[in-house]
């Protein structure tokens, strides 16, 4: 079987009616918006009595997700085509952590002790996240913050991780309600997927998200 | 606790010939163990994708566990600029033709790298 087809395959088997849901992963370095984007898509997909229970903690402070989050059973309509995932929003993948960070970051508001715990818990959620992406994750969604320059060892590393394991991704150009938004270079740098630009937190173009999910990546 | 990083800082390169005398484990043990004396390593061939993604978990204990080590950065000799995107740069299978550097991010405020090559900026430069 080729490449592209046991892509199809997979997702096929993600998005099928008869077998469980498929973990998606959201991915991408820190403070890109993952977070932001997985209560976004939990917000407009669940019923509004859950959606508190099911957001995680989104901030400015770097590493805020220090775990793999799992948001189960989420539904996602476009068009009239229906799948219902599994989304692991995981922690940004970095090859650095310092506690010095958080004490400088004006939304911390923790003391040194604090700082060095969560710089701990930072440490084993980055090795949480590669885990998951290695064993569990059966598609990602890879979020880049498109005012960021995306050609980074860590975003080629990751890219090649997932190519080697043939796990079907989509990748979002994300804040593109920022001024210094820059899509087309994202699109360079990811010229083999349709790269959707997106703002996670204003909600634009999340139907476009959707569509990518339910239909594209479906294989409806 | 690894105990203490000390401050004493090289550049270290290793060669691509001792390079394949090494496996996977072995690069990763060595260049942790220079970025925890405050070296940089040059790899003459980087490591591969795999390499990278152990590399980042063995740092990540790393970091969790020796007071004042945290962390690494490390880039490769390919310019954003040389076009293709990149899956291209992962395609073309040319690892052995791009130098590696591995710097502590403790030293290092960042790695910048053009046409040319890469440029390393250490905390406090001007």
């Amino acid at each position: 079987m080729g490449l592209l087809s046991r892509i199809r395959s997979r997702w096929l088997n993600i998005f099928s009616g008869d077998s469980s849901p498929g973990n998606i992963g959201i991915y991408g370095p820190p403070n890109g918006g993952k977070t932001t984007l997985t209560n976004r898509i939990v917000s407009e997909s669940t019923d509004k009595e859950n959606i508190e229970d099911l957001k995680g903690s989104a901030s400015s402070v770097a590493h805020e997700t220090r775990e793999a989050e799992k948001r189960e059973q989420i539904p996602i309509e476009h068009d009239g085509n229906k799948v219902v995932i599994d989304i692991v929003d995981t922690p940004g993948i970095s090859t650095k952590v310092d506690y010095r960070e958080f004490l400088e970051d004006e939304d911390f508001d923790g003391s040194e002790e604090d700082a060095r715990n969560r710089s701990r818990e930072a440490t084993k959620g980055v090795q949480d996240a590669i885990k998951w992406l290695k064993n569990d994750v059966d598609g990602v969604i890879y979020v880049i913050d498109s005012t960021e320059d995306p050609y980074t060892q860590v975003n080629t590393m990751i890219r090649g991780n997932i190519s080697a394991e043939n796990i079907p991704a989509v990748v979002l150009a994300n804040k593109i309600d920022r001024d210094d938004s820059n899509v087309q270079r994202v699109k360079n740098a990811f010229p083999e997927y349709e790269v959707i630009p997106v703002s996670a937190l204003e909600g634009d173009n999340m139907d476009d998200v959707y569509k990518a999910i339910a239909t594209e990546l479906g294989g409806n | 606790m690894s105990g203490n990083t000390n401050n004493d800082g090289g550049i270290r390169v290793i060669s691509e010939s001792s390079l394949e005398d090494m496996g996977p484990r072995e690069k990763i043990r060595k260049v942790i163990k220079n970025a925890k004396r405050g070296d940089i390593t040059v790899l003459e061939k980087q490591l591969s994708d795999k390499e990278q993604s152990d590399l980042i978990d063995e740092v990540m204990s790393e970091v969790r566990d020796t007071k004042d080590f945290t962390g690494v950065d490390l880039d490769t000799t390919e310019s954003s600029s040389s076009g293709g995107g990149l899956f291209a740069r992962f395609k073309s299978d040319k690892s052995g033709e791009k130098l590696m550097i591995i710097t502590p991010s403790s030293k290092v405020d960042s790695i910048d790298k053009d046409a040319d090559g890469l440029k390393v900026l250490f905390r406090g430069d001007n």
